[in-house]
């Protein structure tokens, strides 16, 4: 098997190739490659503390929590949070999945007041069967 | 910074998702109000600096660039700094030198009063009841804060009566949801 011509055992027929359709490309002259390790620079410290006022405040259900519950007549307990500034609050969702109490406090309020629990109670009989109550801490 | 008074609390968190690494710091009043919040970019290390770095990768991350990117950010300095991961308490406090604490939820039985520590088998590791209507916390300090805890304690049952202490991490994550919301739009 001279130059010239060339064959490969495929199986078992006999291929027949031509050598001089071959090419070889000479290997080029190495490269170095610089990477850039820039991890520090992609975690730059950004502030949004505008973004972060608007995320609400959150209270969980401490009921479970109280050693002395409150007895109210025809009523009962469902839920106290606390601690609440309720003069400085703007607005207040009960999140019902969670049971928690999400609220924005009103920051350009100078004046926070007292701190206050805050309290749901179910009245049997009345014509509004849920009542918040403000009680001062 | 540790005089009683009005305090700043600050709240730190690392992590790591979907091979993400990001943070934030926010620094609340003691009723919960923020003063600060920094938050970093999401940073996604390459396959060849995963490589090259290799198990020092994370620590990197996370301890050098992420936690010292924060904390040079921060302008609104707190008396200490809050985290759930322990592994961040030493880089914060090399790099802040102020005193980080460790505040976890706990299942355990509440304690007398407000403001009580119970020390755990766990070294370093108390039982803290932070106010009188809620469950304790499991509270970690560090050896060189240990004589300070008491002090560091007492502005944490201080602000408790203001605001809830562990809350404001819930916040970072909402926070950190809004940010990239907006960053992906």
């Amino acid at each position: 098997m001279a130059c010239g011509a060339g064959s490969l055992l495929s199986g078992r027929s006999v291929k027949k190739f031509n050598v001089e359709r071959v090419s070889f490309r000479a290997p080029r002259k190495s490269e170095t490659k610089r990477c850039k390790f820039n991890i520090g620079q992609r975690a730059r410290a950004r502030g949004a503390i505008s973004k972060m006022k608007r995320v609400p405040h959150i209270r969980h259900n401490r009921l479970a929590f109280i050693r002395k519950p409150p007895k109210f007549e025809r009523a009962s307990l469902l839920a106290l949070y606390t601690p609440i500034f309720q003069q400085k609050v703007a607005r207040s969702v009960l999140d019902k999945a969670s049971g928690n109490l999400l609220f924005w406090y009103d920051n350009d309020r100078v004046k926070a007041g007292e701190k206050h629990h805050l309290l749901l109670v179910r009245v049997f009989g009345g014509e509004e069967p849920l009542k918040w109550i403000w009680v001062p801490a | 910074m540790l005089e009683k008074g009005k305090q700043l609390l600050g709240y730190l968190t690392v992590d790591e998702r979907e091979n993400y690494f990001r943070g934030a710091a926010l620094v609340t009043d003691s009723r919960g109000i923020p003063t600060d919040f920094r938050y970093t970019e999401p940073v996604r290390p390459t396959k060849l600096e995963r490589i090259l770095y290799g198990s020092a990768l994370d620590i990197y991350l996370r301890e050098e660039i992420i936690l010292g990117n924060l904390l040079d950010a921060i302008e609104t300095k707190p008396s200490l700094w809050l985290v759930c991961d322990e592994a961040l308490m030493a880089p914060i406090q090399k790099i802040s030198r102020l005193p980080a604490i460790t505040l976890e939820q706990s299942t355990r039985a509440p304690l007398e009063t407000s403001g009580q520590l119970e020390p755990t088998a766990e070294h370093g590791v108390f039982v803290f009841q932070a106010d009188n209507i809620s469950a304790p916390l499991r509270l970690f300090v560090a050896d060189e804060n240990a004589a300070k805890l008491e002090q560091l304690a007492g502005i944490l049952a201080a602000a408790a009566e203001e605001m809830e202490l562990m809350e404001p991490f819930a916040r970072i994550t909402k926070a950190i949801e809004a940010v990239s919301e907006s960053e992906s739009r």
